[in-house]
């Protein structure tokens, strides 16, 4: 079962219309034996080098003080590139962050979001290695003293945001409420900042995201979510292109040094 | 280390021009004998603290000869802050050196309306051993400074963080004197009636005023109606403020608009949110400047800046520089073209999906009428045309309501206060 866990990426869109299709497609595990041949042998061939890699990574994850529930990945440029989007999901996954979100404003991810997909199955298996049960459980057992912590790393969500997610949804959320006030369901009173949040939250279990790491030269969120971005931490990198794990992690490492007063 | 002057005399003066009289101190030192230093005052009797001394002490030092026996600080009562350097507007010219640079930004795209966090107040207080309330005083300081910057730069409406309702959490003491320094600068606002006109500043108050004391809000909303005609720069103060809530009331407003019957659930729209939000005067900020190092937007003006350049400098709000703004300034110049395009972008889809829900309005429209039969397309393209001007109609006359409506709550706060 934790194989299927490791291997299983639910792609979500934030919308509803977009939900139903990618959850049939997505919450198939990925069968094992699907797998093209030459990925069997890059993972036989690298299955040492996978291992110590995740331990690494599972005890980076452990040694920040304060890792973000949910990370955004903005991209601002021109080129995507899947496959380094692919592996900042697979490295997010590995130190134990269970929200991913990846956006960009021309919305282009989330219309090409079964190639992403594709990709991050396949920097999964190459990154990871180990579609071995076992494998897990004994990562879980020495590198870890808190398995609640591992499991909820294993099923990770992946969100795939286009602009129509920022101020788009929110209009839809004010129309929706107006239409209750219109049948008389509401009284523009009870309007309050919670229930519009509620509203604008697709699960109870998706907070907010804590950190978003924005790529390209524009200084700019570009549309992002604004409601959801009230304490989002933005760190800025040059390009998503190459990215390395390092870079990855020193950004953790400044989100771990950021503090926040929450107005006091 | 700090040298101890043999005497330290407090002068307790009435007016900041005073340069000589006779010194009303407060509790023990002795008439001075030496003629005084000239040195600079300290704004406030109460802000006077052990800590606060040992600082002006400190930073006189330097400045003084030190076989001064005699250390004078001038400290203002607290019935007297015409003190000039506490003014909102400032007079003042650039030097030479940034007035060049001024005119080389300026050959370039400047933003036309800059939001400042005006982070770390508190921070610089602690670093200089002050108490917190001089930090904010300090930082009042640098706004009025800052606007002077920016009145050279061209740039003609500012938008600043001033008072968070998450502020409100914080301890009772820091609250009431956050409360107090508003009310003497909006006092300070009124007297500066000439000044304000001769700029031509208007000055708006954004958030939910119903939160603070009540002579606070009188007094604000006096300064709104003072300045509302005013129109050559503008000041935009968000106290009581956050972009959630900011929303919120749009959507509550939109939702009573409904219940009025002036517009329908239907006609709720991007351009009609944002027109009713508490910045619907101004246009979206181009820039967004957040000091102290800080890297988040801390629910300020999350729906207005998805399209803006974002600039977080380390620099403590009080120690900013006019070149801390030429270097956000010159930030905004590398983004313009990328965040133009994107902007327009945006237009264009949001126009997009205007015509989408139009669309759809008349479809089940037509479809009502004609019991289910296809209407042809000349009969359809007439009919969303006469659907667009009704719900245009609509709109207008409902905002024209919602501003009336608020229009109404500054003069009868103002009436309030002529009757007590």
């Amino acid at each position: 079962m934790a194989t299927v866990s490791w291997l299983r990426v639910r792609l979500q869109t934030w919308r509803g219309r977009f939900w139903q299709r990618t959850v049939a497609a997505l919450l198939l595990p990925v069968p094992v034996t699907e797998f093209p041949d030459y990925l069997k042998k890059a993972r036989d061939y690298d299955g040492k080098g996978a291992e110590s890699r995740r331990s690494r990574w599972i005890s980076d994850g452990n040694s920040l003080k304060k890792l973000p529930v949910h990370i955004g990945f903005v991209v601002a440029e021109e080129e995507l590139s899947y496959t380094d989007i692919a592996n900042l999901v697979v490295w997010c996954m590995a130190v134990g962050i269970s929200h991913v979100s990846v956006y960009d404003h021309h919305g282009i991810f989330q219309k090409n979001h079964v190639c992403l997909q594709e990709e991050i199955v396949k920097q999964q298996q190459s990154l990871l290695g180990g579609d071995d049960s076992r494998y897990n459980m004994d990562l879980l057992k020495n590198n870890t003293d808190k398995p609640q912590h591992f499991v909820v790393s294993c099923r990770p969500i992946v969100k795939v945001l286009s602009p129509e997610d920022g101020k788009h949804s929110i209009v839809q959320a004010a129309r929706k409420l107006c239409h209750s006030v219109e049948k008389k369901e509401w009284s523009a009173k009870d309007i309050s900042v919670s229930m519009l949040d509620i509203l604008l939250r697709e699960s109870k279990n998706t907070p907010d995201p804590e950190l978003v790491v924005k790529f390209g030269p524009v200084n700019s969120t570009l549309g992002f979510l604004p409601w959801h971005i009230r304490l989002t931490e933005f760190i800025s990198l040059p390009s998503h292109k190459n990215v390395s794990y390092e870079d990855l992690f020193t950004v953790l490492q400044q989100y771990n040094a950021c503090q926040q007063r929450l107005g006091q | 280390m700090l040298v101890c002057p043999l005497t330290l005399e407090l002068l307790l003066t009435d007016s900041p021009a005073e340069q000589k009289g006779q010194p009303l101190t407060p509790q023990t030192s002795k008439t001075s004998s030496v003629p005084l230093k000239k040195c600079e005052p300290i704004d406030d009797e109460r802000t006077v603290t052990p800590q606060r001394l040992k600082w002006e002490l400190h930073c006189r030092k330097s400045s003084m000869n030190s076989s001064a026996e005699v250390v004078v600080i001038k400290v203002f009562p607290s019935s007297v802050v015409s003190n000039p350097k506490m003014s909102w507007i400032r007079e003042g010219e650039l030097n030479l050196l940034e007035r060049i640079s001024a005119n080389i930004l300026m050959a370039g795209p400047m933003p036309k309306h800059v939001a400042f966090i005006m982070d770390g107040n508190r921070r610089f207080a602690h670093k200089k051993n002050m108490e917190r309330h001089d930090g904010h005083m300090q930082g009042f300081n640098k706004l009025a400074e800052t606007l002077l910057w920016c009145k050279h730069l061209n740039i003609p409406e500012v938008t600043v963080y001033a008072f968070s309702i998450e502020n409100f959490k914080r301890s009772k003491e820091e609250v009431d004197g956050l409360m107090e320094l508003a009310r003497q600068k909006f006092e300070k606002l009124l007297e500066e009636q000439e000044n304000l006109e001769k700029h031509g500043v208007c000055v708006r108050v954004l958030g939910d005023l119903n939160m603070l004391p009540l002579d606070l809000q009188q007094v604000i909303a006096k300064a709104v109606i003072m300045t509302k005609n005013h129109n050559k720069c503008f000041l935009n103060v968000c106290f009581a403020y956050t972009s959630r809530y900011e929303i919120t009331n749009a959507v509550r407003e939109m939702a009573s608009g409904v219940e009025q019957g002036l517009i329908k659930a239907s006609d709720v729209s991007e351009a009609l949110l944002s027109e009713c939000l508490y910045s619907n005067n101004s246009p979206n900020p181009d820039l967004l400047i957040r000091t102290s190092g800080e890297v988040r937007l801390s629910d300020f003006l999350l729906w207005q800046t998805s399209h803006s350049c974002l600039v977080f400098q380390s620099v403590l709000w009080p120690e900013y520089s006019f070149w801390n703004l030429c270097e956000a300034v010159v930030q905004y110049q590398l983004n313009h073209k990328s965040i133009q395009k994107a902007r327009e972008l945006h237009l264009e889809e949001q126009a997009l999906q205007q015509l989408e829900a139009d669309c759809a309005c008349v479809a089940e429209h037509l479809q009502h009428q004609g019991n289910g039969k296809p209407a042809d397309a000349q009969r359809r393209q007439e009919a969303l045309r006469h659907y667009t001007t009704a719900r245009e109609a609509r709109v207008q006359d409902f905002l024209q309501s919602l501003k009336r409506k608020r229009d109404s709550f500054f003069t009868d706060l103002c009436s309030e206060t002529v009757l007590t």
